[in-house]
């Protein structure tokens, strides 16, 4: 009886071994190959805003470079004098933040010349030609679009018209020079 | 009587016993056959045959669209270990791609595939799933074919995987928040065919 119990507690071992075997050579081929990774979405921003620019004269025309802030350009003074005078202010509007933006709000203003003689003023008004515009010369107009990460090229410019005859005697002020752009989440 | 069914049944159980060794012995001779890195077998006059498993990630490749950023982890010969994406703007996309190559003698199947679900959560932890409806999250052949299990890498072959997750473009703006995307995770187990 003791043999037999012994010989079975064998054979169940043998048992044992043969199974592990198995499972031993169904594991060896096998390759697990893994990736792991997260990712994360960041807080939306706005940031629209101005971009120092450059100026350009031509003649006798000279330029004082304004101040420029994220949200304005102030302080800039042209100075002409002969007809053919001009100057530009090339500057640059974008779009840093993480939301599409549309023009909203377009204010260009009007000049307006004064002067100690009110008629030669007018007159040398007659013969300015101001403009804000893209620096491709295109309007800037409510609705244009400034997508993220997207940055324009604009200009002021302000000549003395080449075909003027006449130049005032006294220096005549050039006001209205003001603009106004107001960008809104599109 | 009892004497006589004892021997026949001892006979039975030596018999069993000596079954299972020889069955033992041809498994531990085919896992020796197998583990080892290399056997070699002189077959016929002068040719030696290698055989050899051996299924890896190859050439791994990162690239980003807009302001898209990426981490990009740690790396062996099976595992690419936690890579890291940012999103700044909708439309930002990142793409991952790499090769799984059979460099061994053996040829291979796909016995198991799995990529994670996506689980998004808001800087304080409350669920994001809804606004993670805006990513686009898929991991497939380069040549656009989906991956199954029980697709075979012959010896010698090499796939291409891509990984892609994108931000898209129409999504709304996430104010005064950030949204942390776990479970990005990828699993590929081979076996041999």
């Amino acid at each position: 009886m003791d043999k037999n119990r012994e010989v079975k507690i064998i054979a169940v071992v043998a048992l044992l071994v043969a199974v592990v075997g198995l499972s031993v050579a169904y594991a060896a081929l096998s390759t697990t190959l893994e990736i792991s990774g997260s990712a994360t979405i960041n807080s939306a921003s706005w940031d629209v805003g101005f971009v120092k620019g450059s100026h350009t004269t031509t003649g006798g025309a000279t330029f004082v470079e304004p101040t420029v802030s994220s949200t304005s350009i102030t302080g800039y003074s042209a100075k002409l004098t002969m007809p053919g005078d001009s100057v530009t202010y090339n500057f640059k509007i974008t779009n840093q933040g993480s939301i599409p933006a549309t023009l909203g709000t377009v204010n260009i203003g009007s000049i307006s010349c004064t002067g100690t003689d009110s008629a030669e003023a007018a007159a040398t008004c007659a013969n300015l030609t101001y403009s804000v515009t893209y620096a491709d010369g295109t309007a800037i107009k409510v609705g244009d679009a400034l997508a993220v990460g997207v940055t324009k090229d604009a200009k002021i410019t302000i000549t003395f018209n080449a075909a003027a005859t006449t130049v005032p005697a006294n220096p005549v002020t050039v006001n209205g020079m003001d603009v106004t752009l107001i960008y809104n989440q599109a | 009587m009892n004497t006589k069914n004892d021997k026949k049944k001892s006979k039975g159980y030596w018999l069993l016993f000596l079954l299972c060794i020889v069955l033992g012995s041809l498994m531990f001779v085919t896992v020796s056959y197998t583990v080892g890195s290399t056997v070699l077998k002189i077959v016929g006059f002068n040719t030696t045959q290698v055989v050899s498993w051996d299924i890896r990630i190859n050439n791994i490749s990162t690239n980003t669209i807009g302001r898209a950023k990426v981490r990009e982890g740690e790396v062996s010969n099976t595992m690419i270990k936690d890579y890291s994406v940012n999103f700044s703007v909708p439309g930002d996309t990142f793409t991952m791609t790499f090769d799984i190559v059979n460099k061994g003698t053996l040829n291979a199947r796909l016995d198991h595939f799995s990529m994670g679900k996506l689980n998004c959560t808001y800087r304080d932890g409350r669920d994001a799933s809804d606004y993670c409806k805006n990513i686009y999250y898929v991991v497939e052949y380069a040549n656009g074919n989906n991956i199954q299990v029980g697709d075979i890498l012959d010896a010698g072959q090499n796939r291409k995987v891509k990984v892609t997750l994108k931000y898209y473009e129409d999504a709304l703006p996430l104010w005064n928040d950030i949204v942390n995307i776990d479970d990005l995770d990828i699993s590929f187990i081979f076996g041999q065919k």
